[in-house]
């Protein structure tokens, strides 16, 4: 044969392949509704996931500019020494410029009226911003110049019904508003927030009188590079000048805040969610497909004895697989626009006013791609066939005319084939994930579930099979319908087995997070928590609470400031401290108290409490296991503190676990009552009180006593759990479509076997079953289903759950039965539904019509 | 045990109506053993369905046992058939998902009876097929598989057997024992027997025959 006529064959069977796949499209589309809507599922979940992905990103990218508002930042976890200070100074005198901030939670009020209401109060200096705008309503030149100015966010002039040029109540003083923050450049968007900001000079602060032993002041300075001092040579100076100082220095590059490192983990979680639910899909596309090829085999077979080549008929399903991989895609764009709008409503709690969402093309181009891979790789295990396929096999087998061949050289095809299979998912996965170890475990997980769905699906079949049959006729025929050849068993036990898996975990995770949550608002966690209260308040306090009803009795805790002066008679500052990490034990401020009983939360772990004990009490003291290893103390150790200048000692008595997720005050050092009578202290309270009554006690305490603090902790609770509820809602969306995809996974399996149910059904009727008879056989089949995929995927989502709880939230762990009651029931009912769905028209076939047809 | 009367059937195909069954009147009685003959199309398996209650006359009726079968609605003319009926067609009609005892289990499972295992067993060993009860229909012949139908029709010890040209898939010989296995249950079960075939020598073994063309009974003819 020339060139040229070989050239010409070619083109006769491209046009030949072009038109064989054009008759099974034409043909078969109808086949086909549940390869599509699978792959577009899938493809819509992963769309809608990366397109609110990409705005998350674009949002907090877009704020990180300005995040800092600044080159670099040194957050001081105690006031620098006077070393330090020395350091920062040289550097104004070479042109380093700094601004000091100063971050707490506030009580604002209007000294007109009542009404108070929590802030999250800001002091800067004149310098603020070095980066950004704030911008200010009306606009203010020198905003930080005057001494009785302040400025608010909208949000508490309406809350304290007050206006610019009005007067505020701050701590000891009264200011006037100069104005409306409207725009604050460092300023996160985001759900965490306790009140509407008060931004303040640093004079104003001072005046104020907030700034007090006891307050939570978090202090900031900001820098800004000069010419001699670029970024990385201010950064590296100061690392090394302030090594002895308890700082942490970023840069703008490293800032990475809570909000933008927390919504990258969602996203990224949700697009694993998503992942799951296009290999769902991935294992109905196999189906679809083997059930489809079934069908055709007989073509297939005539189509190969009339002499066509395995390679030019595998090009036209794979062609066809494309194709319709790619339709599906379209689809999906289609269905992952709208997943996109119901997740952003979903989590709208989380974005800025005013943001607005765009579309993006990439992640819809990576969606379709990541559907059509997943149809392409689904479909070769089942594609294999065309070329195993033995036309005089084809001839005489009817119900599984896949060829049942273990040739060695073909199994070790196949197991090659296979693992080249998985090994191309799982570089999916990575790719999906944009993470070696998210995408490789996800992908090991799924393999591991899978195999383990497989296995125990194979075993709870054995068993069925092997236990006796039901005297029920209709028990016993849904029963061992199962196990009967070309049910697809696998492809709906492992679709509906991964849906419902991750549909449970994700929820007994959920009811444990918030059981865990519930369990700290109602009981163990106070409503409220007072800081700074004096000596000589306590007793006005106490009769202020005295006027409600609480649900428990205020205890006031003392708190005494210190710093550790020797251990076991050698003085830290002459201790050798270079190089440790764990420096900071030794050089913080410790916060000592001194109580009678042993707390809540804690637990003995060596020696003993002080009560009962009545000789050298006044010598005991108690210490945190934690703190007494890295300090290098036990038992018998003597520590000395220095309480403004006095020196107290004790020697270790016991050494506590404590429970640090409690919401109490916890303790590293604890004395008895004695040691540390006539010290300087404040006390803290926590008060647990009627929801109610919060806010009257909250103004009658700020009334009487304006330097209190008061943090409302059952707020700030509520808050997170909305928003873990706003989270859990979003899982549970994306979850939702992984089983509508398992459920369309399992109307396809079903689908594929209609006409053999037909016949089946039909003959029954002949041999006098009724329609009752027939309906209870499917509601029996189809429980079954649902019963094994509720059974082995709830099984195996106990475990992950666990996991998760155990190791990675690290809270409790609670076997929520109820969640896997309901979840079971509702896959067997929703499988049994669909079921029907898909075959109840059997029912109604006329026999004789039927029969001929057959 | 049958009454036919006034029996007509028409279809419409491909948009036009056309009579399947014209004015048959059939009277069969108990245990007799009727054949109809006739060429292909005449509406022979066509008046065994509507016989079975498997579709409904255009127009007369059918009385099996005082019972008229346009009183019954669908659900009651499965349990007539379960009780009364059994069937055995040209291509065997076996449910191929199921072993060959499970196909002949079905009707004495229907009939909510304890021992189905046990009497599917036996009639397996009847048909000659004991060491085969396991086997699936693809990997019986067909003769085999008819024998297994055989077994299956004549489970539920049905007054009435009607038989479809049960031989017609099968070579000679096969479909000599199947004729012979009809008849020794027929004679055994002393039941009704009303067979299909174009087979001019297996007609003339029964009772009487009845020759139909196009839908109607052109014939009759009574074994002396
Ligand atoms: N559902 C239907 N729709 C249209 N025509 C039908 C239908 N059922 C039967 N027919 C027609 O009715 C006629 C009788 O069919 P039937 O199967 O009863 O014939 P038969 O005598 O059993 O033939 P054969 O010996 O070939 O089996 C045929 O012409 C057939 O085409
Ligand atoms: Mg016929």
């Amino acid at each position: 044969m020339g060139k040229l006529s070989k050239k010409h064959a070619g083109l006769k069977n491209n046009r030949f392949i072009f038109k064989m796949l054009w008759r099974e499209v034409r043909g078969a589309l109808r086949h086909f509704v549940f390869f599509l809507s699978s792959i577009a599922i899938g493809v819509g979940a992963i769309v809608g996931v990366g397109n609110i992905a990409v705005n998350f990103e674009a949002m907090t990218e877009h704020e990180a500019k300005n995040l800092l508002a600044a080159d670099l930042e040194a957050r001081l976890n105690r006031p620098l020494s006077p070393e330090g200070e020395a350091v920062l100074s040289e550097l104004r005198q070479a042109g380093v410029q700094s601004v000091r901030v100063s971050e707490m939670v506030a009580m604002a009020s209007n000294p007109e009226s009542t009404q108070t209401q929590l802030v999250e109060l800001k002091a800067v200096e004149t310098a603020y911003p070095f980066y950004g705008r704030l911008q200010l309503d009306p606009p203010v030149a020198q905003p930080f110049e005057d001494e009785g100015v302040v400025f608010v966010e909208e949000g508490l002039l309406l809350r304290l019904k007050l206006a610019v040029g009005e007067k505020i109540g701050l701590g000891d003083a009264d200011f006037t508003v100069g104005g409306v923050v409207r725009r604050e450049p460092d300023k996160v968007a985001g759900p965490f927030s306790i009140g509407p900001r008060v931004l303040i000079s640093q004079e104003v602060l001072q005046r104020t009188g907030l700034v007090k032993v006891g307050s939570r002041v978090r202090n900031r300075l900001l820098l800004k590079t000069a010419e001699d001092w670029p970024l990385e040579k201010l950064k590296n100076h100061l690392l090394e000048q302030w090594a002895d100082e308890s700082v942490r220095i970023n840069t703008y590059r490293e800032v990475r805040p809570r909000l933008r490192r927390f919504l990258d983990n969602f996203t990224t979680y949700l697009g694993v969610v998503g992942l799951i639910t296009l290999l769902i899909g991935g294992i109905g596309v196999g189906g679809n497909v083997h059930a489809f090829l079934t069908e055709r085999i007989k073509t297939i077979a005539i189509l190969k004895s009339l002499g066509t080549a395995s390679s030019t008929i595998l090009k036209i399903y794979l062609g066809l697989t494309l194709l319709l991989g790619s339709i599906g895609g379209l689809i999906g764009i289609g269905l992952g626009i709208g997943v996109y709008h119901i997740l952003g409503n979903l989590l709208s709690g989380f974005l800025p006013p005013g943001f607005h969402f765009q579309l993006s093309f990439t992640p819809i181009a990576q969606g379709v791609s990541m559907g059509l891979l997943t149809a392409l790789l689904f479909s070769i295990w089942p594609l294999r066939v065309v070329g195993e396929v033995s036309p005089s096999r084809v001839f005489r087998h009817e119900v599984e005319a896949i060829p049942n061949r273990t040739e060695k050289g073909r199994l070790a095809g196949r197991f090659f084939l296979m693992a080249s299979l998985v090994l191309a998912w799982i570089a999916l996965a990575v790719w999906q994930a944009d993470s070696w170890k998210l995408g490789g475990s996800v992908a090991a997980g799924l393999a591991v579930a899978m195999v383990l769905l497989l296995l125990s699906g194979r075993a709870t079949l054995f068993l069925m099979k092997h236990m006796g049959k039901p005297r029920c006729l209709s028990l016993r025929y849904g029963i061992t319908n199962l196990y009967r050849p070309g049910r697809q068993v696998a492809a709906i036990l492992l679709s509906l087995g991964i849906a419902v898996m991750v549909l449970l975990t994700l929820k007994q995770v959920e009811k444990n997070l918030m059981a865990q949550l519930e369990q700290n608002i109602p009981e163990a966690a106070p409503g409220l928590f007072f800081i700074d209260i004096q000596s000589d308040q306590k007793e006005g306090l106490m009769t202020i609470l005295d006027q409600w009803v609480l649900k428990r009795p205020t205890a006031l805790t003392p708190l005494i400031r210190s710093r550790l002066d020797a251990i076991n008679g050698q003085k830290i500052s002459e201790m050798n401290l270079e190089g440790r990490r764990d420096s900071w034990y030794f050089t913080r401020e410790y916060v000592l108290t001194y109580q009678e009983e042993l707390p809540q939360h804690n637990v003995v772990k060596r020696g003993l409490w002080w009560d009962g004990t009545p000789a050298g009490r006044e010598e005991m003291l108690s210490v945190e296991a934690e703190a007494a290893q890295h300090l290098g103390i036990d038992l018998g150790s003597e520590v000395r503190f220095d309480i403004q200048g006095v020196p107290v000692s004790g020697k270790i008595s016991s050494v506590r676990d404590v429970d640090w997720g409690s919401m109490t005050t916890n303790f590293y050092f604890i004395f008895p009552p004695e040691a540390l009578a006539g010290a300087p202290e404040t006390f803290v309270a926590t008060v647990t009180a009627d929801a109610a009554d919060d806010h009257a006690i909250q103004n009658a305490v700020i009334d009487a006593f304006p330097n209190i603090t008061i943090i409302p902790i059952r707020e700030i609770l509520e808050t997170i759990s909305r928003i873990l509820q706003e989270v859990a809602r979003t899982v549970e969306f994306m979850a939702m479509l992984g089983l509508t995809v398992g459920l369309v996974v399992v109307s396809g399996a079903i689908a594929a076997t209609r006409g053999r149910r037909v016949h089946e059904m039909v003959l029954f009727k002949i041999l006098g079953a009724t329609r009752p008879n027939l309906m209870a056989m499917m509601a029996v089949e189809y429980a079954v289903f649902g019963l094994l995929a509720a059974v082995v995927g709830g099984g195996l989502s106990v475990a992950c759950a666990w996991v998760v709880v155990h190791f990675f939230l690290d809270i409790p762990w609670q076997f929520a039965w109820r969640v896997l009651l309901v979840g079971g029931l509702v896959t067997m009912v929703l499988t049994v539904l669909t079921g029907f769905l898909v075959t109840y028209r059997t029912l109604g076939e006329k026999p004789l019509v039927a029969l001929r047809t057959e | 045990m049958i009454e036919i009367k006034n029996l007509k059937m028409s279809l419409s195909s491909a948009g036009r109506p056309v009579t399947i069954l014209d004015e048959i009147n059939l009277h069969v009685p108990a245990k007799e053993f009727l054949a109809i003959v006739g060429p292909s199309g005449s509406g022979k398996s066509t008046l065994l369905g509507l016989t079975a209650g498997l579709d409904r006359p255009t127009e007369g009726s059918i009385v099996i046992d005082g019972t008229s079968l346009s009183d019954l609605n669908e659900d009651q003319l499965a349990t007539l058939r379960r009780e009364k009926i059994g069937m055995v067609f040209q291509s065997f009609h076996l449910i191929p998902t199921m072993s060959a005892l499970e196909n002949v289990q079905i009707p004495l499972e229907l009939q909510g009876r304890d021992d189905a295992a046990e009497a599917a067993r036996t009639l397996m060993a009847a048909v000659g097929l004991a060491e085969r009860c396991h086997h699936y229909p693809v990997q019986l012949s067909g003769g085999e598989q008819q024998r297994v139908a055989v077994a299956r029709a004549y489970a539920g010890s049905p007054a009435l057997l009607l038989a479809d040209e049960p031989t017609g898939n099968l070579d000679s010989k096969n479909g000599e024992r199947i004729i012979e296995l009809l008849l020794k249950l027929h004679q055994d079960q002393g039941n009704t027997l009303i067979l299909v075939t174009h087979d001019m020598d297996l007609a003339s073994r029964a009772d009487r025959i009845i020759t139909l063309r196009d839908g109607k009974v052109v014939e009759e003819t009574r074994r002396p």
